[in-house]
């Protein structure tokens, strides 16, 4: 009898041995594979000038997965990302052509962004809309409405002396400008998670919501501030993107690619979409494996349809892990729970 | 009914939209054939997250499928109507890619269809790189013509075909045992799983029904255009995920109308359509979209709550009524004067029973109650001092009386009317009439039958007290006081027949000594109605007495050619002041617990005698109330009159005035010669 | 019984975690039988029975079912070999109507909904059941849910029948046409197995009984050899007999928290009662009493939006809590029954659950929470609560014993300076030697001048604990006692008629 106790308590699985391991290790132990495979098999992949496109293409996935994982680790979603970024480069430049400085036009960005940080977090916490749906809609209205709205151009370009243009060509103590901004926000989203009374209360709510509420946790406080950041780190994103491309359109659809590197991001990066478990080397780990994936696709010129179907099977394989790691208990599972 | 109140803004929002839009008729057509092929997505999609899933990915499916379809057809030459068959097939199959995620692997499946929508657009994509060049050939076949262009009885093929499968989907969903486990899995998997419901598999096809409406969908639009490319159904799973979640689908799964997601998809469609007419730029449709994306979403939030609430303000309506003059009892010396007549019968089955409603005494002497607790005594004759349970009903049974062969007929609350046969077993005489048409409030039970007495021809009429209420609650009828009870007849053949629609409380029913016509108390009007059910006056319907002081219950024959009835409950000023009030009503029944409401007095023992002509002969009272509490039915059998009282816990026997004495056997169906197999013979 | 017997057990056992849920269960039902099963709370019945029913797997032992060896991967392969359970938290969807509940699972291809409606009223009704069969169930309460679940239970005519609580909230009138029932399926030959706590349906029903004690069975006897003494002596049967613990420093002359007549309908009507600092009050009642609710009206969990009236008053002064926060910034403390549920963070370690329990119970949020801050407030709280872990900065909740865990819950509760502590089911789930720490540490709260709650199920418990004894039932308080005139059969008399 003992004995089946023993064995039950000692079972060691691969499942088990995984689970306890750190998700960004196992990433990190990926990206490594994949460089080693990728030198050998790929001309011109492992040098200094593509590693550091590599590096500066993943700045601002990095930050919008941060920004993600900033919502997701409270058990939630923000899908309106996406289109923060977008509209964030979309209204300085349209106001820097209406002739305002650069730096209002900046402040005027992140008040859109502080807008709908707020209203997410209203929708989500106080009104008690899901998630997905308040952001999908909040997204989409802000696509839509600063289109119809402010928008006069079709293309905007950044000027060339522009102080946005040095964030995605400068360089900072040898780093380039944008890997230089991630690594900020990767330390001060560390300090935050760890350091920080709302940091650890994120992570309370999306661990077991019910407790943190009875607990005495200000909740809807530490969501609308989680909704908050994330909008407000999406804009910033959107900054180092317009800078890295010189130019923004005015096109874009609800599922940006963007938002969905970022999701991707935080999957593989090990933050459970039920809340409470990731880390930041998780994240950034992810971000990076992401990028080399694209990166590799690209130099060996794949079609744009096939990357697509690349990228798509990669995060297949995440969602398959994550719920083989993390199993749904059929006897306890909620229903309606996306 | 649930989902009402965000529907109707719905429409009130699109009859605003077409008033100030100029949208003309050749809109309409370009609405539909919209309408036709994303309806299909929105019938998918409905169906998913009924079965608490969603699914994003089934614009990408119609794209594939549409670029698929015309490959198989250009380029390989695949006959037209395999294609037909194929395109859903080739639908269900990336729907099985979902599925097999989702139910088997147990993904979550807002993320996978995220994941899949950008796969199966890349497989789309894939395809029209391939194959693009090959694909400009003009379409050959009729059927493309038929399906893009063509009609099926005056109607456009695809509205003809959505209309089809919009009606096969709503009744699959809420009728079939399919739909039934998709609506269990998707409100409470546990719940859905412990009553041995195949979780996997439901989850799994809904999945597949998806992807298979999808592709079939993919199939009109590349009939309807007549070219596809990857960009075919980009964008849709937005907008017919708003148009689903307009049309009050919740997105917790369980709950959700096919019928209602296709008039959120018309709704969608008529803003679309709009924007286009305007000329406004796409970003406007956008911008709309979302915004009614997040009312509705809020208002379903919201309005959940207040739902059940709103639904009970609806389920109870007092009527207003306009009463007669009252008697009042308490006058000295009149006819009605309160008296003692009944405090001293002797009772019987003194705590055994439990509110027997009525009784009735078979050949041998020996008497049967019902109990409200579901059962039938038999006390045996002729001193009624012993008492067992002879049969159990279940429910509540009230009236009694013996049909033609001697059996024991009971009016059994909450189940129709039964037949008790000689050895104590049940069967069921009927308990449901022809629903009536165009009413909204399924009539088809008979829910509370109450008393029923048999006509010469052998036929049952049966009062139903409510068609909308139980006979738990009573109470309700007795506030609302609104015409929602019905006289029903049974025909001997079994078949059942509603002879009086729309009666306020039908309680005591007795075939008239010359069977030419029933009597039948309205306990709510206090009065009493005769109908005519052979003469001259077949069919008419005439009162015998009105204005009664009390509320009459159950009446039987007397043997010198008169009738005994009831009173259930007294008429007081108050009552009736309160009847000319059916808002003070609503507001007590939602302020105060239901023994504190006003309602006529209830605990009383009244009993009259009346003719056929409507003159009341004889009232006894049981004045100190301490026996007989309640009188709810009277019946005569040789010379003693026998008390009942549905919340009394004895029965009581008086002796009969010898001026009362007739010589009728009361028992007896008038006019016929009724069997009397005895009951306590056929046991023995 | 020299008949093969429908079911057989023999030797299961059950793991959660770490600890034995059942453990060598040998156990069997002849057709025809009702075999009771009886226990405390967390002696394992319920696991039984949802091993039996398929609903879990166990990890040893045999299970024979119609002499048939068995391993049920899903309830379904349960239900279709003939075993029907109602559950006492039932299993129905709460979207559907009560008469698709009533026939779902065995269904018509395609089902027409009128006389659908027509034969579940029959159904409901022949029980006494007055349900409508059109309303849809998450509309009914608790009572007549558990209502249509048992009359769907009894409807689908299995071999075997598990009641799991049935009469834990109906009506003695409606107790009666369920015995009824379970006779009649007796004279069929189902074989019934009834779970209950109450010892008189027990022996009034069934023809043996089995007594489960921390998931052993102590012993199965006919009913006829058994009295209600004999029954208590084995379920009880304790290593640790509860002590008494003397009373500190008595009450304080006025009420720290009063319970004026507050209603939340349906569970709590005219709930009244108060509670004096350096005094425990004990309130025991049967479950769906409406102790729960009122304790999480008062910590502002419940949301009373639909209250019906009444008042609080803290110190003399009423309060209305809106949210759980500004309940514990007045140091109103609650312990929730349900752990597992609402009691803790699973993923985190000792030492962060107290730490977010002090964090959040600051009035002003305070920016900064340090590891070092976060280790100096878990060690004092480990310290003080005796939480034996070898490591507690690491040791996730989920991988502690159940008196481990109830600690760290009471710790991170305590994290403020309290004024009133209300504790539900302190003890549910919770190893015999960590029981007596716990009283101590309850006990210790009141000495130092804190107003405490008690809600117990559990008699012996109120009794041991408590100085005063209160008595809910329906939602009342019925009755009130000294814990000095209290006994177990006053107050189950209190709580039952």
């Amino acid at each position: 009898m003992t004995a089946l106790l023993e064995r039950r308590l000692t079972r060691t699985t691969v499942r088990s041995r995984l689970e306890a391991l750190d998700q960004g290790t196992l990433v990190i132990g990926l990206i490594v594979a994949m460089l080693i495979l990728g030198g050998l098999t790929t001309q011109g992949f492992l040098t200094t000038g593509n590693l550091s496109v590599v590096l500066r293409f993943s700045a601002a996935i990095g930050v919008v997965a941060i920004a993600q994982a900033f919502v997701v680790l409270g058990r939630g979603v923000d899908l309106s990302v996406g289109a923060m970024a977008l509209v964030a480069g979309q209204v300085t430049l349209e106001l820097m052509s209406r002739g305002w400085s650069e730096l209002a036009a900046v402040g005027a960005a992140l008040g859109v962004a502080l807008i709908l940080g707020l209203v997410n977090g209203f929708l989500v916490a106080v009104v008690g809309v899901p998630a997905l749906l308040a952001t999908l809609g909040t997204g989409q209205l802000l696509l839509g409405g600063i289109k119809v709205g402010l928008l006069q151009s079709n293309l905007y370009s950044v000027a060339p002396d522009a102080f946005l243009r040095r964030l995605g060509m400068g360089s900072v103590l040898g780093i380039p400008t944008a890997v230089f901004c991630l690594l900020v926000v990767i330390a001060l989203s560390w300090f935050c998670w760890s350091y920080t009374s709302f940091g650890r209360l994120i992570r309370a709510i999306g661990d077991n919501p019910d407790t943190a509420w009875q607990m005495g946790g200000p909740m809807r406080r530490v969501q609308i501030g989680s909704y908050l950041i994330a909008a407000l780190l999406s804009a910033f994103a959107g900054f180092l993107i317009m800078a890295r491309e010189g130019s923004v359109t005015t096109t874009g659809a609800a599922f940006s690619p963007l938002l969905f590197a970022a999701l991707t991001a935080v999957v593989i990066g090990g933050v459970s979409l039920s809340g409470g478990r990731g880390s930041l080397l998780g994240v950034a780990a992810g971000t990076i494996f992401i990028s080399l994936i694209v990166n590799l696709l690209t130099l060996n010129s794949l079609s744009p349809a096939l990357q697509d179907l690349a990228n798509a099977l990669t995060l297949v394989v995440a969602i398959v892990l994550d719920a083989w790691l993390h199993p749904r208990d059929e006897e306890t599972a909620k229903s309606g729970d996306l | 009914m649930e989902a009402a109140v965000p529907l109707s803004l719905a429409m009130i929002l699109s009859v605003a939209i077409v008033v100030m839009v100029p949208l003309g008729i050749n809109d309409g057509g370009s609405i539909l054939e919209e309408v036709a092929t994303k309806g299909l997505l929105a019938i998918g999609l409905t169906v998913v997250l009924v079965a608490g899933g969603i699914d994003l990915s089934i614009g990408s499916i119609l794209g594939v499928t549409a670029l698929s379809t015309l490959i198989l057809d250009r380029v390989y030459g695949v006959p037209m109507l395999l294609v037909v068959v194929l395109a859903p097939v080739i639908g269900a199959a990336f729907g099985a890619i979902n599925g097999f995620l989702i139910a088997k692997i147990k993904t979550r499946p807002f993320i996978t269809t995220l994941v899949t929508l950008i796969a199966f657009r890349g497989v789309a994509k894939w395809l029209e790189e391939t194959y693009s060049s090959r694909l400009v050939v003009p379409s050959t076949s009729d059927i493309w013509y038929f399906l893009g262009q063509g009609t099926i009885v005056g109607i456009p093929t695809p509205t003809a075909l959505f209309i089809i499968i919009l009606v096969i989907a709503h009744l699959s969903l809420t009728r079939s045992r399919w739909g039934w486990h998709l609506t269990s899995v998707g409100s409470d998997r546990r719940s859905a799983r412990r009553n041995g419901i195949n979780v996997e598999r439901s989850v799994f096809s809904a999945y597949i029904l998806s992807g298979a409406l999808a592709g079939f969908a993919g199939l009109l639009a590349s009939a309807r255009f007549g070219r596809a490319d990857s960009g075919v159904g980009l964008g849709f799973e937005i907008i017919v995920l708003t148009a689903v979640v307009l049309g009050g689908v919740s997105l917790s799964g369980g709950r959700g109308s096919v019928i209602r997601a296709a008039v959120g998809m018309f709704v969608v469609t008529i803003i679309q359509q709009a924007t286009i007419v305007l000329r406004m730029d796409n970003g406007y449709f956008a911008t709309l979209l979302a915004i009614v994306l997040l009312f509705f979403a809020v208002l379903d939030l919201k309005w959940g709550t207040y739902r059940e609430r709103f639904a009970a303000k609806l389920s109870l309506d007092p009527g207003m009524t306009a009463v007669g003059p009252l008697i009042d009892v308490t006058v000295l010396d009149t006819l009605w004067t309160v008296n003692g007549r009944l405090t001293d019968a002797p009772p019987i089955g003194l705590g055994l029973i439990e509110g027997a409603e009525d009784c009735a005494i078979d050949d041998g002497g020996h008497l049967y109650c019902g109990d409200r607790r579901g059962w039938i005594w038999r006390f045996e004759g002729p001193d009624h001092a012993e008492g067992k349970v002879f049969a159990r009903t279940g429910g509540l049974p009230l009236g009694h009386a013996w049909d033609l062969n001697g059996n024991l007929l009971v009016a059994v609350g909450g189940m129709g009317v039964q037949r008790i046969l000689a050895d104590g077993t049940t069967e069921l005489v009927a308990n449901q009439v022809k629903r009536s048409r165009f009413s909204l409030h399924d009539d088809s039970a008979i829910r509370f039958a109450d008393d029923l007495d048999v006509a010469p021809d052998g036929s049952i009429y049966v009062s139903e007290f409510s068609s909308r209420t139980s006979a738990a609650e009573y109470m309700l009828e007795f506030v609302e006081c609104r015409p929602n009870g019905r006289l029903i007849r049974i025909n001997p053949d079994g078949s059942t027949e509603v002879v009086i629609k729309n009666y306020v409380s039908p309680n005591g029913v007795c075939t008239s000594h010359d069977g030419q016509s029933i009597l039948v108390a309205s306990t709510g009007l206090f009065r009493v109605d005769r109908l005519w059910i052979s003469g001259p006056k077949k069919g008419q319907l005439e009162p015998v007495l009105e204005d009664l002081p009390g509320y009459p219950d159950n009446m039987n024959r007397a043997s010198d050619g008169n009738y005994w009835m009831s009173f259930v409950a007294m008429r007081t000023p108050v009552s009736d002041l309160l009847m000319k009030y059916p808002a003070m009503r609503r507001r007590m029944t939602k302020e105060l617990p239901v023994d504190e409401w006003f309602v006529p007095q209830l605990n009383v023992s009244c009993v009259l005698k009346f003719t056929d002509s409507g003159q009341v002969l004889k009232v006894l009272w049981d004045e100190t109330l301490e026996n007989y509490p309640m009188v709810t039915s009277i019946n005569e059998h040789e010379g003693s009159l026998y008390l009942s009282g549905v919340q009394n816990n004895r029965l009581g026997r008086l002796e009969l005035d010898p001026e009362d004495r007739g010589s009728i056997d009361t028992r007896r169906v008038p006019m016929t010669q009724q069997a009397r197999t005895s009951f306590s013979e056929a046991e023995k | 019984m020299d008949t093969v017997p429908v079911l057989q057990l023999t030797g299961i056992s059950k793991i959660y975690g770490q600890d034995y849920a059942v453990r060598g269960v040998d156990f069997e039902v002849q057709a025809g039988e009702v075999h009771a099963l009886l226990g405390e709370n967390g002696a394992g019945k319920s696991t039984l029975a949802k091993i039996i029913a398929g609903v879990t797997k166990h990890d040893q032992g045999t299970l024979l079912f119609d002499g048939v060896s068995r391993i049920y991967s899903a309830p379904v392969e349960a239900s279709a070999a003939g075993v029907t359970m109602v559950y006492q938290e039932t299993s129905l969807v709460e979207t559907m109507t009560v008469a698709q509940n009533l026939f779902l699972g065995n269904e018509k291809l395609f089902n027409r909904m009128s006389p659908l409606n027509i034969a579940a009223r029959g159904l409901l009704v022949a029980h006494n059941f007055h349900i409508r069969p059109e309303a849809v169930v998450g509309s009914l309460g608790a009572a007549q849910k558990q209502m249509v679940e048992i009359a769907r239970g009894i409807h689908r005519q299995a071999k075997l029948l598990i009641l799991d609580e049935p009469t834990a909230s109906v009506t003695p009138e409606e107790k009666v046409q369920l015995f009824l029932s379970m006779e009649q399926a007796k004279q069929r030959g189902v074989a019934i197995i009834f779970i209950t706590h109450n010892l008189e349906e027990a022996l009034a029903i069934s023809d043996r009984v089995t007594v489960l004690r921390d998931g052993v069975v102590q012993a199965t006897r006919p009913t006829a050899e058994l009295d209600r003494e004999s029954i208590v002596r084995m379920m009880v049967g304790r290593d640790v007999e509860y002590m008494r613990h003397p009373a500190g420093r008595g009450a304080a002359p006025i009420p720290s928290l009063e319970v004026d007549n507050v209603t939340l309908l349906p569970m709590v009507r005219n709930m009244s009662f108060s509670v004096y600092a350096g005094q425990i009050l004990g309130i025991a009642g049967l479950v769906g009493a409406g102790r729960s609710e009122v304790a999480m009206i008062v910590a502002g969990i419940s949301k009373r939006r639909r209250l019906g009236g009444g008042q609080i008053r803290l110190d003399g002064r009423p309060i209305r809590y809106r949210t759980p926060r500004q309940a514990r910034r007045d140091g109103i403390v609650y312990v929730t029954e349900d752990r597992k549920a609402s009691g803790f963070f699973s993923h985190m370690s000792i030492v962060e659950n107290i730490h977010l329990g002090h964090i959040s119970a600051q009035s002003r949020l305070p920016v900064l929470a340090t590891p070092r801050e976060r280790r100096t407030v878990g060690k004092r709280f480990v310290e003080r609560f005796a939480i034996r872990t070898l490591n507690p900065a690491k040791a996730k909740l989920v991988e502690l014993s159940g008196g481990n865990q109830q600690k760290v819950v009471l710790a991170k509760g305590l994290t403020v300076r309290p004024n009133v502590v209300i504790i539900d089911e302190p003890t549910r789930g919770v190893d015999v030697g960590a029981i007596a720490e716990i009283h101590a540490i309850i006990r210790g709260l009141a000495d130092d001048g804190v107003a405490v709650v008690v809600i117990s199920s559990y008699l012996p418990e109120i009794l041991a604990l408590s100085d005063r004894v209160i008595v809910a039932r329906n939602g009342s308080i019925v009755a009130e006692f000294d814990a000095n005139d209290a006994n177990e059969e006053s107050i189950m008399f209190a709580a039952v008629h």
